[in-house]
């Protein structure tokens, strides 16, 4: 059985490829979505101060939070893209793996 | 005529094979639903608290009337650590659990200590609480 190198190459680059493609959504509508709870919340602690239902000190912490919170979502986009990495990485591995196993003849 | 292979030579070819067949990359933990569900039940309990605490009048809405709720999150929360700490790959899911388990203990401890917790309160824990939360699950999902 023949074993064309660029031809595995080709197609080992075809499915990382895809499987960033098929899941780029979702670090993108991640990424949006960390956005749009940031605003929310801004918008419903300053609401909260103006209407002095909360206290000054009270209000910073909030915002204190707010950078934790944007420590976790970077964390979490991180999970997310090597997650993508590691599909693809691997989907690029089982296509090399069957190329050798057919050459083989096992 | 059959030719003879040496065994040193036939065990370096089945290494081989072995290698080519049993290569994964792994940069982050495997996927777990038992831990996507203990994620998704403790940031549902954790709403429900501040939920029932503005359905209950400012008055009755102390500590200690809540104070058990408080602990059973904080166990659960403690739980979801202890199970990431046995997972390889571990790192970015630390950091977002250490955020959320310190978050939530600084939320008990503020309740604690003024007794009672306004509306404005209420709602802004609530809000906050459920940023910490939202990270950790999509993270745990994104591993599916």
């Amino acid at each position: 059985m023949a074993f064309d190198i660029n031809e595995v190459v080709a197609q080992m680059l075809g499915a990382i490829k895809d499987t960033v493609k098929d899941n780029w959504n979702i670090v993108k509508d991640g990424a949006n979505g960390y956005f749009q709870d940031h605003k929310s919340r801004l918008e419903l602690f300053a609401s909260l101060r103006l209407q002095k239902q909360i206290s000054q000190k009270f209000f910073e912490s909030r915002l204190a939070d707010e950078e934790k919170i944007l420590e976790s979502e970077l964390h979490s986009i991180a999970i997310i893209t090597k997650a993508i990495a590691q599909k693809a990485a691997n989907a690029a591995i089982d296509i090399f793996q069957s190329a050798v196993t057919k050459a083989l003849g096992l | 005529m059959t030719r003879v292979i040496p065994v040193r030579k036939l065990s370096a070819f089945l290494s081989l094979v072995f290698m080519l067949t049993s290569c994964k990359v792994m940069l982050v933990p495997q996927y777990s639903a038992e831990l996507e569900n203990q994620i998704a039940n403790t940031a549902k309990s954790t709403d429900k608290l501040y939920i029932d605490m503005m359905d209950t009048p400012v008055n009755e809405r102390t500590y200690h009337a809540f104070s058990e709720r408080y602990n059973d999150i904080e166990v659960e929360i403690n739980s979801i650590q202890l199970k990431n700490e046995a997972r390889p790959k571990n790192g970015d899911f630390l950091v977002i659990i250490k955020n959320l388990k310190d978050a939530f203990a600084e939320a008990k401890k503020y309740h604690k200590e003024h007794k009672i917790l306004s509306d404005g309160e209420a709602i802004a824990y609530q809000a906050t609480l459920s940023g910490y939360w939202k990270p950790l699950y999509i993270a745990e999902k994104a591993l599916k």
